[in-house]
């Protein structure tokens, strides 16, 4: 049993899953989170503009649900972009 | 009652003496409304080009008002020329900090300063090049002129 737990492939997931695990707003115990901090809300979009799944970034389901509502929100007043290829 | 968060984008060639702004103020005051922040954040670069715009200039507004009388304040935005986008969102209670797009807009806006002074030192240093080309150039001229009237 023990080598089975012991295989490559299941070390490597973890270590990527572990890395960053902890959710912020939970540690921080946000109300809601909020659409106008650009600041914030650019760490949870990749450079192409798109929202980063929860699996990544180890936030919770019920922040991760209000991240996508502040980003899209956000994205609607032209605060965040919705792609990488906009003509500016 | 209920609270709400009017966040609108105008555009600042259009509007340039904010008068969306004031009028809203008006209006939630004939509707007996209070409002608990009201936010000029200033010209900000879009993320992305609005109608072949690339600045537009924010403001942020939390009021408290009935919300049968809220058809007013939205009808303002629906029928005017300068509005590039417009948000209204409930909000559970009164927010009266300043927001966090307004701190880091002028934060943006100070550290853009200091790159200003960069640009002029490249400039200066740019003209002082072409007068040196120029007087090289003149002293070249007067030599040639020289030797032509010498021959």
């Amino acid at each position: 049993m023990r080598r089975k737990n012991e295989k490559r492939g299941s070390q490597n997931k973890e270590t990527l899953i572990n890395s960053k695990r902890t959710c912020q707003f939970t540690a921080a115990n946000v109300e809601e989170i909020d659409y106008k901090d650009i600041e914030l809300l650019t760490k949870f979009i990749n450079e192409m503009g798109k929202i980063s799944p929860a699996r990544m970034t180890g936030t919770s389901a019920k922040y991760q649900r209000q991240l996508t509502k502040a980003i899209k929100r956000a994205r609607q007043l032209a605060l965040l972009p919705y792609t990488d290829s906009h003509r500016i | 009652m209920n609270h709400y968060e009017i966040v609108f984008v105008v555009d600042p060639q259009l509007d340039t003496e904010s008068k969306l702004f004031n009028k809203c103020l008006d209006t939630v005051k004939s509707i007996d409304g209070l409002t608990h922040r009201s936010e000029d954040i200033g010209i900000r670069k879009l993320a992305y080009p609005i109608n072949d715009k690339n600045t537009g200039h924010y403001f942020l507004l939390n009021i408290e008002c009935d919300p049968k009388k809220l058809k007013d304040v939205e009808a303002l935005f629906k029928f005017d020329e300068s509005i590039m986008r417009s948000s209204l969102v409930k909000k559970k209670r009164a927010e009266t900090e300043p927001s966090s797009l307004l701190t880091q807009t002028v934060s943006q806006l100070k550290s853009d300063v200091p790159s200003e002074p960069i640009v002029d030192v490249k400039k200066n240093i740019e003209e002082e090049k072409k007068s040196e080309e120029k007087i090289i150039e003149k002293s070249k001229k007067e030599a040639v002129e020289s030797d032509s009237e010498s021959s």
